[in-house]
Protein backbone atom coordinates (compact mmCIF):
# COMPACT_ATOMS: atom_id res chain seq x y z
CA UNK A 1 0.00 0.00 0.00
CA UNK A 2 1.26 3.41 -1.02
CA UNK A 3 1.47 5.95 1.80
CA UNK A 4 2.03 9.43 2.10
CA UNK A 5 4.82 10.55 3.81
CA UNK A 6 5.86 14.58 4.85
CA UNK A 7 9.39 14.81 5.44
CA UNK A 8 10.26 17.90 7.54
CA UNK A 9 13.26 19.49 6.96
CA UNK A 10 13.90 22.22 10.39
CA UNK A 11 17.65 22.35 10.69
CA UNK A 12 20.52 23.99 8.57
CA UNK A 13 22.61 21.97 6.75
CA UNK A 14 26.29 21.01 7.85
CA UNK A 15 25.21 18.42 10.93
CA UNK A 16 27.74 15.62 9.85
CA UNK A 17 25.94 12.74 8.10
CA UNK A 18 22.28 14.08 9.80
CA UNK A 19 21.03 15.98 7.02
CA UNK A 20 22.60 13.89 3.78
CA UNK A 21 20.75 10.32 5.99
CA UNK A 22 17.43 12.35 5.93
CA UNK A 23 17.87 12.61 1.84
CA UNK A 24 18.74 8.78 1.83
CA UNK A 25 15.57 8.02 3.88
CA UNK A 26 13.25 10.56 1.78
CA UNK A 27 14.67 9.35 -1.20
CA UNK A 28 14.62 5.54 -0.62
CA UNK A 29 10.82 5.95 0.55
CA UNK A 30 10.37 7.58 -3.01
CA UNK A 31 12.31 5.25 -4.86
CA UNK A 32 9.89 2.53 -3.08
CA UNK A 33 7.13 4.40 -4.61
CA UNK A 34 5.63 5.98 -1.70
CA UNK A 35 3.78 8.89 -2.35
CA UNK A 36 6.72 11.47 -0.56
CA UNK A 37 5.97 15.79 0.34
CA UNK A 38 8.56 17.34 1.95
CA UNK A 39 8.11 20.96 3.81
CA UNK A 40 11.31 23.13 4.94
CA UNK A 41 10.73 25.09 7.77
CA UNK A 42 12.32 27.38 9.61
CA UNK A 43 16.51 27.11 8.82
CA UNK A 44 15.71 23.60 7.30
CA UNK A 45 15.09 26.94 4.15
CA UNK A 46 18.83 26.62 4.02
CA UNK A 47 19.16 23.44 2.59
CA UNK A 48 17.04 24.64 -0.19
CA UNK A 49 20.22 26.86 -1.50
CA UNK A 50 23.29 25.59 -3.10
CA UNK A 51 26.13 26.72 -1.07
CA UNK A 52 29.81 27.74 -1.98
CA UNK A 53 31.52 24.49 -1.46
CA UNK A 54 29.13 22.06 -3.70
CA UNK A 55 30.59 18.48 -1.38
CA UNK A 56 29.30 20.53 1.47
CA UNK A 57 25.28 20.60 2.12
CA UNK A 58 22.52 19.14 0.61
CA UNK A 59 21.07 20.84 -1.49
CA UNK A 60 22.94 19.02 -4.62
CA UNK A 61 20.50 16.23 -3.31
CA UNK A 62 17.66 17.85 -3.31
CA UNK A 63 17.92 19.24 -6.67
CA UNK A 64 17.20 15.69 -7.96
CA UNK A 65 14.02 15.17 -6.54
CA UNK A 66 12.07 15.31 -9.65
CA UNK A 67 13.84 12.55 -10.59
CA UNK A 68 12.22 10.63 -7.83
CA UNK A 69 8.77 12.39 -8.94
CA UNK A 70 8.85 14.14 -5.52
CA UNK A 71 6.60 17.23 -6.52
CA UNK A 72 5.46 18.33 -3.28
CA UNK A 73 8.13 20.20 -2.08
CA UNK A 74 6.77 22.95 0.21
CA UNK A 75 8.57 25.54 2.45
CA UNK A 76 6.94 27.83 4.94
CA UNK A 77 6.81 31.47 3.77
CA UNK A 78 7.61 33.05 6.86
CA UNK A 79 10.75 31.24 6.97
CA UNK A 80 12.15 33.45 3.52
CA UNK A 81 12.52 36.53 4.67
CA UNK A 82 14.20 37.07 7.81
CA UNK A 83 17.10 34.62 6.44
CA UNK A 84 17.19 36.94 3.09
CA UNK A 85 15.89 33.45 0.88
CA UNK A 86 14.29 33.67 -1.80
CA UNK A 87 12.52 31.50 -4.34
CA UNK A 88 14.50 31.88 -7.02
CA UNK A 89 18.06 30.56 -5.59
CA UNK A 90 16.34 27.62 -4.56
CA UNK A 91 18.09 24.51 -6.56
CA UNK A 92 14.27 23.25 -6.73
CA UNK A 93 11.15 24.61 -7.17
CA UNK A 94 9.53 24.83 -3.55
CA UNK A 95 5.88 26.19 -3.14
CA UNK A 96 6.18 28.78 -0.19
CA UNK A 97 2.99 28.03 2.12
CA UNK A 98 1.35 29.61 5.10
CA UNK A 99 1.56 28.60 8.46
CA UNK A 100 -2.30 27.68 7.98
CA UNK A 101 -1.42 25.58 5.30
CA UNK A 102 1.33 23.59 7.10
CA UNK A 103 -1.36 22.18 9.48
CA UNK A 104 -3.07 21.25 7.28
CA UNK A 105 -0.55 19.39 5.13
CA UNK A 106 0.31 17.67 7.91
CA UNK A 107 -3.05 16.28 8.64
CA UNK A 108 -3.37 14.54 5.14
CA UNK A 109 -0.29 12.48 5.54
CA UNK A 110 -0.43 9.23 7.20
CA UNK A 111 3.28 9.53 8.04
CA UNK A 112 5.54 12.62 9.17
CA UNK A 113 9.34 12.34 9.41
CA UNK A 114 11.33 15.08 11.11
CA UNK A 115 14.75 15.68 10.53
CA UNK B 1 -2.84 -1.17 16.50
CA UNK B 2 0.62 -1.97 14.49
CA UNK B 3 3.20 0.54 15.63
CA UNK B 4 6.47 1.02 14.48
CA UNK B 5 9.40 3.51 15.90
CA UNK B 6 11.88 5.38 14.81
CA UNK B 7 14.94 6.51 17.08
CA UNK B 8 17.36 9.03 15.49
CA UNK B 9 19.48 9.79 18.96
CA UNK B 10 22.11 8.31 21.22
CA UNK B 11 21.70 7.18 24.79
CA UNK B 12 25.47 9.09 25.48
CA UNK B 13 23.79 12.42 24.22
CA UNK B 14 19.88 12.38 23.76
CA UNK B 15 16.57 11.48 25.45
CA UNK B 16 15.27 9.59 22.49
CA UNK B 17 16.21 5.75 22.97
CA UNK B 18 14.72 6.03 26.72
CA UNK B 19 11.38 8.16 25.38
CA UNK B 20 10.94 6.02 23.11
CA UNK B 21 11.51 2.99 24.89
CA UNK B 22 8.81 4.50 27.84
CA UNK B 23 6.65 5.18 24.65
CA UNK B 24 7.14 1.16 23.13
CA UNK B 25 6.19 0.02 26.83
CA UNK B 26 3.21 1.94 27.14
CA UNK B 27 1.87 0.81 23.77
CA UNK B 28 2.60 -2.73 24.30
CA UNK B 29 0.58 -2.43 27.42
CA UNK B 30 -1.88 -1.15 25.92
CA UNK B 31 -2.31 -3.56 23.79
CA UNK B 32 -1.00 -2.58 20.85
CA UNK B 33 2.16 -4.43 18.58
CA UNK B 34 5.14 -2.89 17.85
CA UNK B 35 6.14 -4.06 14.33
CA UNK B 36 9.47 -2.83 14.05
CA UNK B 37 12.03 -0.41 16.22
CA UNK B 38 14.76 1.46 13.65
CA UNK B 39 17.49 2.83 15.12
CA UNK B 40 18.70 5.91 12.41
CA UNK B 41 21.36 8.47 12.64
CA UNK B 42 23.10 8.32 16.25
CA UNK B 43 20.40 5.94 17.16
CA UNK B 44 22.56 3.15 15.53
CA UNK B 45 24.81 3.58 19.19
CA UNK B 46 22.22 1.49 20.52
CA UNK B 47 23.33 -1.34 19.07
CA UNK B 48 27.46 -1.05 19.85
CA UNK B 49 28.31 -4.09 22.12
CA UNK B 50 31.13 -2.11 23.33
CA UNK B 51 29.36 0.97 25.03
CA UNK B 52 30.35 0.49 28.75
CA UNK B 53 27.56 2.36 30.95
CA UNK B 54 29.01 3.76 34.01
CA UNK B 55 27.48 2.23 37.28
CA UNK B 56 24.34 3.43 38.63
CA UNK B 57 23.55 4.86 35.61
CA UNK B 58 20.29 3.45 33.64
CA UNK B 59 21.69 0.97 30.36
CA UNK B 60 18.91 1.83 28.06
CA UNK B 61 20.29 -0.13 25.14
CA UNK B 62 20.66 -3.15 27.59
CA UNK B 63 16.81 -2.32 28.48
CA UNK B 64 15.71 -2.13 24.67
CA UNK B 65 17.35 -5.52 24.22
CA UNK B 66 15.62 -7.30 27.60
CA UNK B 67 11.86 -5.56 26.08
CA UNK B 68 12.11 -6.84 22.64
CA UNK B 69 13.65 -10.45 23.50
CA UNK B 70 10.40 -10.27 25.96
CA UNK B 71 8.05 -8.90 23.35
CA UNK B 72 9.64 -10.59 20.48
CA UNK B 73 10.04 -7.01 18.71
CA UNK B 74 12.55 -6.44 16.08
CA UNK B 75 15.43 -3.86 16.44
CA UNK B 76 16.43 -2.74 13.37
CA UNK B 77 19.95 -1.09 12.26
CA UNK B 78 20.60 1.17 9.53
CA UNK B 79 23.42 -0.41 7.89
CA UNK B 80 24.33 2.85 5.87
CA UNK B 81 24.15 4.70 9.14
CA UNK B 82 25.72 2.00 11.67
CA UNK B 83 28.99 1.60 8.79
CA UNK B 84 29.55 5.50 9.68
CA UNK B 85 29.64 5.44 13.06
CA UNK B 86 31.58 2.32 14.12
CA UNK B 87 28.94 -0.42 14.51
CA UNK B 88 29.66 -3.78 12.55
CA UNK B 89 27.78 -6.88 11.49
CA UNK B 90 30.23 -9.96 11.07
CA UNK B 91 29.69 -9.67 7.67
CA UNK B 92 30.43 -6.24 7.35
CA UNK B 93 33.70 -6.11 10.10
CA UNK B 94 35.42 -9.44 7.23
CA UNK B 95 34.02 -7.47 4.28
CA UNK B 96 35.76 -4.09 5.53
CA UNK B 97 38.65 -6.00 6.89
CA UNK B 98 38.21 -4.29 10.66
CA UNK B 99 38.95 -6.27 13.86
CA UNK B 100 35.38 -7.61 14.49
CA UNK B 101 31.61 -7.30 15.10
CA UNK B 102 30.54 -5.33 17.44
CA UNK B 103 26.73 -5.07 17.14
CA UNK B 104 25.05 -6.12 20.20
CA UNK B 105 22.35 -9.21 19.88
CA UNK B 106 19.11 -8.76 19.16
CA UNK B 107 19.97 -5.55 17.33
CA UNK B 108 20.07 -6.51 13.82
CA UNK B 109 21.70 -4.23 11.16
CA UNK B 110 19.64 -4.04 7.96
CA UNK B 111 18.70 -2.10 4.96
CA UNK B 112 16.68 1.61 4.58
CA UNK B 113 14.46 -0.27 2.76
CA UNK B 114 13.24 -2.04 6.25
CA UNK B 115 12.63 1.12 7.54
CA UNK B 116 10.11 1.96 4.24
CA UNK B 117 8.75 -1.07 4.75
CA UNK B 118 7.70 -0.60 8.24
CA UNK B 119 6.27 2.72 7.28
CA UNK B 120 4.13 0.90 4.90
CA UNK B 121 3.32 -2.23 7.35
CA UNK B 122 2.34 0.08 10.34
CA UNK B 123 -0.34 1.91 11.28
CA UNK B 124 1.60 4.41 12.86
CA UNK B 125 5.19 5.24 12.73
CA UNK B 126 6.35 7.82 15.56
CA UNK B 127 9.83 9.05 14.98
CA UNK B 128 11.53 10.28 18.46
CA UNK B 129 14.33 12.35 17.10
CA UNK B 130 17.96 13.55 18.34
Amino acid sequence: MQRRILFIVSHAPRRGALAAEFLDELLIAAAFEQKVSVLFVGDGAYQLVAGDDPAAGTARGYRALPTYDVEDVFVERAALKPRGLTAARFVVAARPVARSRVRRLIAAQHVVVPD
Amino acid sequence: MNISIAVHGDAADSESPSLALRFARAAVAKGHRIHRVFFYHAGVGLANALVVQPQGETDVAAQWAAFAEEHDIELAVCVAAALRRGVLSNDDAERYERSGPNVRSPFRIVGLGQWVDAVVESDRVVTFTA
